[in-house]
């Protein structure tokens, strides 16, 4: 069959284009956790919401979704907390200082934090779910008057998969929030709390009436977690997590990221528990 | 000690009606550990249980060779201890202070006569107890789950 | 718009109007025992006198008692594989002493006149211009297809074996959509071709073609071709609520019975008019010094469609099913505002052990009606 002109329209679509990042600073978390610092060689920054995350491609190997995991308020640099867990995200732990990976996006819905304001905010991390939440405690820190009491829970399989270290310490020096961190199994090192991160909601201060609540971790643990809440008096509609489905394009043509009706791409990742509550009970859903 | 006063924010003394609390009362008595001492041991007589007022108590198991592990820790309102209520009454794990900790005692062995008598009272302090026995089973498989491990 | 009549004489004209205009003519023609969508130069490049019979898990042809043109229904084809192709480059990727440079691909213009859509079919193609026109980013491919396109419709003078067009709303009559509208008349002592221009483009074709004027008796003859074939369709499907009845029953033991039968080949996906699931390929050529990456059909039935870290949420046949079903026929209303259905019938068709959408809606609806 054959085309009749030979005339060129373009590209299928231009948001399909990465705009080439450099890797500046390249540090180990945990032991299958890095986190990467990337600047754009445009110099344009990369303005993002807490929450949001951006496709990372590296030549020849793929494109994944990853959480941005910096500073809001210092867009010029990229920040990507990477846990190798596959072909894509291998090599990316693997890029050294001054290699360069294809960045797109920013992309999704990312966490309410405006709805937090003059409210108390919760903040539950399990494993590498603290990294899209550390941009949110980055903003509330930099914003602090605008929040009630601000908590912090954070779980992790054991003491050495505890990631941010230096920020955890950063932020349990301080007077103004609360965190709580816990593993699931101790070793002889460690003299902090065991047990699962719900055992930790009793001990940090809100006014469940008003409260609003961001988790992110395995699904198992957002919905304890999101129950316990309930149990204590939190509406569902006030506490929001970060669902993850595979991802092929971001950009609500490809249709693998599809959770019932919402395409996560874009009407998340982040959303309302009492939205998604119903769905997180059909198992393979 | 006042038990009223610290009753809302314990889980165990939260269920009690009055006249219950004041028997609570009348067995119980005041601790104070500091940071790393053993409230009880692995393989003890199980004549008391707790009540945390402040402060955090791990729950250890030991084994030779090896520091001690802790493998769940309980905070304030939590009720320390449910194999007091259960024949052979020992201790299956070691609990020590993490911190300097604050709790409150009750005599295991008088409650556990008033309840062989008072069934009503065994009824209200089994439930207590079941309660806390299944929250830590529910909490203790999602440990097991190992979540957070790579697949 | 003028209604005029072509004598069956004078349909190559059409082609040749077609082709003087630019346009690249795709339509049915015979291959390999089916009737498939491809480029024709003229009419006896048609399926002259060819028809089809259509059942679960069935597909023949079967020569026809005169020579109609457009004697059948549709085939495993849709007029999807040209505007949104199968596989598609999307960039190139040069690497370059450590820097890396990202280079769209350009698709070259297409100016397709597609002959012989079906009502179906272009409500397929409207559902897809709101996947890849209708919010966000455009599909420049699928939007420059359409817009440099031309349709001439066809109102179905037969009815398939599996079409259930009729209870989705979407035929069998051409309504919009369309440039040019045809319904084929044979009769003893006549073959022609009843045209009507949907568009100004259209018109601009109509008026260049030999006919007559149609007259009340032939507009009176198209009537009554569509409601024979409206009467006779293969299959019905009852949509009402059918997105509430489908997702208060994702745990219905119903889908562990058509779990039983699926195969998970693919084949609804591929033939569905409306299924636009993709993903996205890497290459790199043997020097490493170039990369690619394509974008490319895929399906929700794959084992690895749902990979999350590696392992598939839906690990199962039964929640794939579930998920293409749901998709189709419930969460596509809240997503882009109507079904993802048109009752084409091809998933029945082409589904090797038969199963009909229809009946598994009808199953799922009776045993609510049993415990209701």
């Amino acid at each position: 069959m054959t085309v009749a002109n030979s005339m060129v329209s373009g590209p299928v679509t231009e948001a399909m284009l990465p705009r080439p990042f450099r890797v500046i600073s390249h540090r180990f978390e945990t032991p299958d956790t890095v986190t990467l610092e990337l600047e754009p060689d445009d110099g344009a920054d990369l303005s993002f919401a807490p929450g949001q995350f951006t496709m990372l491609y590296v030549f020849g190997v793929g494109e994944v979704p990853i959480s941005i995991s910096g500073d809001p308020h210092r867009p010029e640099i990229l920040v990507h907390t990477v846990r190798s867990v596959g072909a894509v995200t291998a090599a990316i732990a693997g890029l050294g200082i001054g290699d360069r990976v294809g960045i797109r996006g920013p992309y999704g819905v990312g966490w309410p934090v405006g709805h937090a304001e003059g409210r108390d905010l919760v903040v539950v991390a399990g494993g590498i779910g603290l990294a899209p939440l550390r941009p949110v405690v980055y903003d509330v820190i930099a914003r602090r008057d605008r929040f009630g009491a601000v908590s912090i829970v954070y779980g992790s399989r054991s003491p050495i998969d505890l990631m941010f270290q230096e920020e955890l310490h950063s932020w349990r020096s301080r007077f103004d929030l609360q965190i709580e961190v816990t593993v699931d199994r101790s070793d002889e090192s460690w003299f902090g709390d065991v047990g699962v991160v719900t055992g930790l909601l009793p001990r940090i201060p809100f006014d469940p009436e008003r409260a609003v609540a961001m988790l992110c971790g395995p699904e198992i643990m957002m919905k304890v977690v999101a129950n316990e809440l309930e149990t204590r008096g939190v509406a569902p509609e006030n506490v929001y997590v970060s669902v993850e489905r595979n991802m092929k394009c971001a950009i609500r043509f490809c249709g693998h990221c599809q959770f019932g009706s919402d395409f996560l791409c874009r009407d998340g990742p982040v959303l309302a528990y009492a939205q998604v509550s119903d769905r997180l009970r059909v198992p393979e859903l | 000690m006042n038990l009223r006063s610290i009753r809302e924010k314990s889980e165990l003394l939260t269920r009690l009606s009055n006249t219950e609390l004041d028997l609570f009362e009348s067995v119980s008595s005041e601790v104070q550990l500091a940071d790393g001492e053993i409230l009880f041991e692995e393989g003890g007589v199980a004549d008391s249980f707790f009540t945390i007022v402040s402060g955090r108590i791990g729950l250890e198991l030991t084994s030779p060779g090896r520091a001690p592990v802790s493998i769940q820790t309980l905070g304030p309102g939590e009720l320390v201890g449910v194999s007091w209520f259960f024949d052979p009454y020992r201790w299956n794990w070691r609990a020590r202070a993490l911190g300097d900790t604050h709790l409150v005692a009750f005599d295991a062995v008088a409650i556990r006569q008033k309840c062989e008598v008072d069934r009503d009272l065994a009824l209200e302090v089994l439930g207590v107890v079941a309660e806390e026995a299944v929250r830590r089973l529910h909490r203790t498989r999602i440990q097991l789950l190992d979540l957070y491990r790579s697949s | 718009m003028s209604q005029v009549v072509v004598d069956r004489g004078d349909i190559g004209t059409l082609f040749e109007i077609l082709a003087s205009d630019g346009y690249t003519i795709l339509g049915p023609r015979v291959r390999d025992e089916a009737i498939v969508y491809d480029q024709v130069r003229g009419v006896d490049d048609l399926p002259i006198g060819w028809t089809d019979e259509q059942e679960g898990g069935a597909y023949r042809l079967v020569a026809r008692d005169d020579q109609a043109l457009f004697g059948y229904a549709v085939g495993q084809h849709s007029w999807k594989k040209f505007l949104f192709p199968p596989r598609t480059t999307l960039l190139e990727v040069k690497r370059d002493n450590g820097s890396l440079e990202f280079v769209q691909h350009e698709v070259p213009e297409t100016r397709y006149a597609f002959l012989g859509v079906r009502a179906c079919e272009l409500a397929a193609i409207a559902i897809q211009d709101k996947v890849f026109l209708g919010s966000g980013e455009v599909d420049h491919t699928y939007q420059t297809a359409r817009r440099d396109g031309f349709t001439v419709a066809i109102n179905c003078m037969v009815a398939g074996g599996t079409c259930f067009c009729v209870s989705m709303g979407t035929g069998p009559r051409c309504t919009s959509g369309y440039d040019l509208v045809l319904t084929e008349v044979i009769d003893s002592d006549r073959h022609e071709f009843v045209f009507e221009a949907g568009t100004e483009a259209g018109q601009s074709v109509v008026q260049r073609l030999p006919g007559r004027v149609a007259s009340d008796h032939d507009v009176v003859r198209v009537d009554r071709i569509v409601e024979t074939t409206a009467a006779s369709m293969g299959r019905s499907m009852d949509n009402t609520g059918v997105k509430e009845l489908l997702l208060a029953n994702l745990e219905h033991p119903r889908w562990d019975d058509v779990a039983e039968r699926c195969l998970a080949c693919t084949n609804c996906t591929l033939v569905c008019p409306t299924c636009f699931c993709s993903t996205i390929e890497d290459s790199v050529t043997l020097d490493g010094e170039v990369a690619t990456r394509s974008r490319r059909w895929d399906s929700c039935f794959t084992f690895d469609f749902s990979n999350l870290h590696g392992v598939p949420v839906r690990s199962t046949t039964k929640s794939r099913y579930r998920q293409w079903m749901t998709h189709k026929l419930a969460t596509w209303y809240d997503q882009f505002g109507s079904s993802g259905c048109v009752g084409c019938g091809r998933c029945i068709t082409w589904c090797p052990v038969g199963i009909d959408i229809t009946a598994e809606v009808a199953a799922i609806r009776a045993s609510q009606e049993v415990t209701a």
